[in-house]
């Protein structure tokens, strides 16, 4: 069943998963949107209401840097690139994240 | 830090975010499009689908926009688009913030303009290095300086003895000048901690009498005047009165000495050298005289345990340096002045009370016309304190820029001051940072004062008639007049105060100007000398220095008599005029049974042929005359009202009178002895005096040896001023000892002591002038208004058969309403006012009906013809046009 995101999703994961994304390559809202549904297998279907919210968000912290070029089909889009300091922010969110995951898991196997 | 710079970075550089999110999000939909004509659909199926699946946008662009608001610099961000929303409201209406600026900038720039004048005058900044380990001591009884030392050497480092003098100074090939020096004692720079900026300072050879090397220490400005910044002026000579000194300092620019603000001393001698008959080791600080003994405290003691080791050896009184109002109360001057100062202080607050209400009269009557901006931006969730919060931000804007604009103003009003005042009362008033800090403080007020009654009436619009009506729909009508006359009330109000306290105030001093004295003010001059007896090496003085002088002084005398153009001549120890630092002696009839103190009277030293070089009529008994001299009984000559307060039945010629001293004994030595009265005269008034007579005393100065020291004598001599002017140089110069130090005719002198007075006077009419030009613009723009917003109603009279006469009357009726309910209490407090300030026996007005009633009469008329012109628009209002208009 596919998903919005959010409420569902844990609050920051959505920013930890653009940076995820954004770490092999620049990419534009679309683009960002799309590769999130694939890549979760259209379980995380992320609307326009919650994605350029983040990517603002992401901006402002200064843990993406967003440029305007050229799309594939020759429309103007704007690029996000992680940054030095979005990729400190995402090993250390993602540790964070993991160390979380584990924790729950820990409680659902073990009660 | 480094998270703060990052995101202050990505801020500048994503500051176009909403442009950037509309193109992103167009993008967005865009390529949705293309995904869906992939799929197979027409455009003109995908067009709308990619829209719908783009959802809610505005809800996104809130969200977005909550993203950029809601993080870091939330307040920040509200306040830059608050000022740039204010800048632009401010530059669409250019004519609203021009006046506003030009109001704002004279209220504010006058208000700096006053307070660095009065700061100059009550808070001088210290001409002396730590001025808070430097005290002044003071005491009624001369000190023995040198046991004084001795025994407080745990209290003072060292002591100092300085005291002003006009004199006239020459130096070869230059114009002699009139010039304020100063006495002191050779310890006084060392003891100020300030030195010479070229050569040296005094050193112990110049207190010492034997030394016939004199030493003159010259002011910066001084040597840059006189002695054209003369590089090898060290060792030059200059002639002071009649003595030749050579120069040995010259003190930095910014030494200006330390006498009161008002006075740059220029030049400094050791009073040894000065007068050869003062004796350094006994220091007179009896109040009233002009010098003064500084004293530089030992390091850790404070001013108070000072106190408490002086008063333990002699009774001292322990001022500190810093404290200066104090420390030149002694000189007589500052409770006037200080009465002078809060009145100006307060008229210029009120000018700018005044302008402030102008300026929200007109900030309320626009915020009117922007009723349905703000219902607009409040019906889109603008919270109530965000909408004041955004007026405020608008009216503090304008109070900066009128901030600006007004620190400007009160250069040009300092200069002003400077280029019309009499030259000792021409002092710096810098501009510096606690001016400036004022300045800002009044901003600051003056803004929020005039944003916030204007923001608190806007925040809650009637929603619904502001956003159905049309521009001209505004407050309810009753609003309306509230707020017409808070706005109108207090202008006229507070202008009708001030002009009247200044009118009545002017017309008191104009009556002064040729007041009933009692004395003669045309065609008599006075002037100060020396008469300087070089003393035997070795000793402080010739022992018959008194006799010598009053050989002199008869001589003197004697010359002028007989001089053309001279009807009269005498000498004294004070003008008549001056009853500024005069000390007043409460005094008892020695038959007296009980000591019933009376008003006090202030005493002078004359010689014989006073009362008549004055004209002051001699009622009962005789003039002083070659009798009275010392060893004869002490006599004097009363005033009449003294005669009246001392024996009040009888008859005071042959009766004695004595000094009634604090502690309800009498007499004493001296100057506080028994006195037989031979003589009554007639009182007199010094010009700013209109309360009763002040009893006086005299007494002869042939009596008396103590005057022959440090205090000038005035020789005052009637006739011609300019035939007067050259017999008193003659006179007093063809003796080579002797030389005058200053003249002036006692209109001069009235005349300079009457400034303070006249400037505030015309500073109060003025403002007040001022403030009523202002009210009436304002109740013009009223009424005007209310005329366009009725002329309908104008119309509808006009068709029912009102003549032009009946609605001009109308609208004229409406405009006096408001100036009746503003002047009538405006009227009252001005005499209150007066009538509180007739306690003052310096400077009572005299309150005449003739003044009062043309100021009134003035501010009916000006706001009858603020109120003409709209009406006279009213009733040329063409009935039919105004309704086929509507």
């Amino acid at each position: 069943m596919a998903r919005t995101v959010p409420p569902d999703l844990l609050p920051g994961t959505l920013d930890l998963l653009i940076l995820r994304v954004l770490v092999s390559e620049s990419m534009h809202g679309y683009g960002l949107a799309q590769r999130l549904k694939v890549l979760s297998k259209d379980v995380l279907q992320v609307g326009e209401s919650s994605l350029y919210p983040a990517l603002q968000r992401l901006l402002l912290n200064g843990y993406v840097d967003a440029e305007w070029g050229p799309s594939d089909n020759n429309r103007k889009a704007r690029y996000y690139t992680l940054t030095k300091a979005g990729r400190k922010h995402l090993a250390a969110e993602k540790a964070e994240f993991e160390g979380l995951v584990a924790a729950i898991r820990l409680v659902l196997e073990n009660a | 830090m480094t998270t703060f710079f990052r995101r202050l970075r990505a801020r500048l550089k994503y500051r176009h975010f909403e442009r950037d999110l509309a193109r992103e999000i167009e993008t967005h939909r865009a390529m949705k499009q293309d995904e869906l004509e992939a799929r197979g659909l027409t455009p003109d199926q995908a067009r709308p689908r990619s829209y719908r699946a783009l959802g809610n946008m505005t809800y996104m662009r809130e969200e977005v926009r909550h993203v950029r608001l809601g993080s870091a610099g939330t307040v920040a961000d509200h306040l830059r688009s608050d000022l740039l929303d204010g800048m632009r409201s401010l530059r669409r209406s250019p004519a609203f913030t021009t006046l506003a600026l030009c109001v704002l900038a004279l209220g504010i720039g006058l208000n700096t303009a006053i307070f660095s004048v009065v700061k100059a005058v009550f808070f001088p900044t210290s001409q002396a290095a730590s001025p808070s380990t430097l005290v002044y001591i003071s005491a009624d009884k001369p000190l023995a300086l040198r046991d004084f030392r001795a025994a407080t050497q745990t209290a003072f480092q060292d002591f100092a003895k300085h005291g002003g003098q006009q004199a006239e100074l020459v130096v070869a090939g230059a114009r002699a000048a009139r010039r304020h020096g100063e006495h002191v004692s050779a310890s006084y720079f060392d003891v100020v901690g300030v030195r010479p900026w070229m050569g040296r300072g005094f050193s112990p050879a110049e207190d010492d009498p034997a030394n016939t090397e004199r030493a003159v220490v010259i002011s910066h400005h001084l040597w840059a005047e006189v002695f054209n910044s003369d590089v090898t002026v060290i060792g030059k000579p200059a002639r002071i009165g009649a003595l030749s000194f050579s120069v040995i300092g010259v003190m930095p620019p910014a030494f200006r000495g330390l006498s009161a603000p008002w006075r740059t001393t220029d030049f400094w001698i050791t009073s040894v050298q000065a007068i050869p008959t003062s004796d350094p080791a006994i220091i007179r600080l009896v109040t009233g005289s002009s010098h003064r003994l500084v004293a530089r405290l030992q390091p850790g003691v404070s001013v108070r345990q000072a106190a408490a080791i002086a008063s333990a050896i002699s009774p001292v009184r322990i001022l500190p340096s810093t404290d200066a109002p104090i420390a030149f109360a002694e000189d007589g001057v500052s409770r006037t002045i200080l009465i002078i100062a809060s009145v100006v202080m307060a008229t210029g607050l009120m000018v700018l009370l005044i302008a402030g209400v102008n300026i929200t009269g007109i900030i309320s009557a626009r915020a009117v016309s922007r009723q349905r901006e703000f219902a607009v931006r409040q019906a889109l969730g603008a919270g109530g304190w965000r909408i004041i919060q955004q007026r405020l931000l608008e009216s503090l804007l304008l109070a900066a820029g009128g901030g600006i604009a007004g620190t400007g103003v009160a250069w040009i009003c300092i200069r002003l001051y400077r280029a019309y005042s009499p030259a000792e009362l021409v002092f710096a008033a810098p501009l510096d940072l606690q001016v400036l800090a004022y300045t800002l403080v009044v901003c600051a007020c003056t803004g929020v004062l005039i944003g916030l009654a204007p923001a608190l009436g806007a925040r809650r619009p009637e929603l619904l008639t502001s956003l159905g009506g049309g521009v001209g729909a505004g407050l309810p009508r009753r609003a309306r007049r509230r707020l017409q006359y808070g706005v109108l009330v207090p202008q006229i109000l507070l202008s009708v105060v001030l002009l009247m306290v200044g009118a009545v105030y002017g017309m008191t001093l104009v009556r002064m100007e040729f007041p009933e004295s009692g004395y003669k003010v045309d065609g008599v001059t006075a002037a100060t000398y020396t008469y300087s007896d070089v003393p035997p090496p070795g000793r402080y003085s010739s022992v018959d220095y008194p006799d010598k002088r009053r050989t002199f002084d008869s001589g003197l005398l004697n010359r002028l008599k007989q001089a053309p153009g001279v009807t009269g001549a005498a000498l004294s120890s004070r003008l008549p005029s001056d009853h500024m630092g005069t000390v007043y002696t409460r005094w008892i009839a020695t038959d007296a049974m009980a000591n019933v103190p009376g008003r006090g009277a202030e005493g002078n030293h004359v010689s014989a042929g006073y009362f008549a070089a004055l004209g002051i009529p001699l009622l009962r008994g005789r003039d002083f005359d070659r009798r009275d001299v010392i060893g004869a009984p002490a006599v004097a000559v009363i005033s009449e009202s003294l005669a009246q307060e001392l024996w009040p039945d009888a008859d005071p010629i042959g009766r004695s009178f004595v000094r009634l001293n604090q502690d309800g004994t009498r007499g004493g030595a001296g100057y506080a002895q028994a006195r037989q009265v031979i003589g009554v005269v007639a009182d007199t008034r010094s010009p700013l005096q209109t309360g009763p007579n002040r009893p006086a005393f005299y007494t002869a100065l042939w009596q008396t040896n103590d005057l022959f020291g440090e205090l000038p004598i005035f020789v005052i001599a009637s006739g011609a001023p300019a035939a007067v002017m050259e017999a008193l140089r003659t006179a007093i110069e063809s003796d080579p000892l002797g030389h005058v130090l200053a003249m002036q005719t006692m209109e001069e002198t009235i005349a300079r002591e009457m400034y303070p007075f006249r400037a505030a006077a015309w500073l109060l009419g003025v403002v007040g002038v001022a403030g009523i030009t202002l009210a009436a613009l304002g109740l013009y723009g009223v009424v005007a208004q209310s005329v366009a917003q009725q002329t309908r109603e104008f119309g509808i009279r006009a068709t029912l058969g009102a003549s032009r006469r009946d609605i001009v009357r109308l609208v004229l009726s409406r405009g006096a309403r408001i100036a009746v309910i503003a002047a009538v209490p405006g009227g009252i407090i001005g005499l209150l006012c007066l009538r509180a300030a007739t306690r003052w026996a310096d400077l009572a007005p005299i309150i005449d009906p003739l003044t009062v009633v043309t100021v009134l009469g003035f501010i009916a008329a000006v706001v009858m013809a603020a109120c003409y012109i709209p009406a006279r628009r009213a009733g040329n209002v063409d009935p039919a046009g105004t309704l086929r208009a509507e």
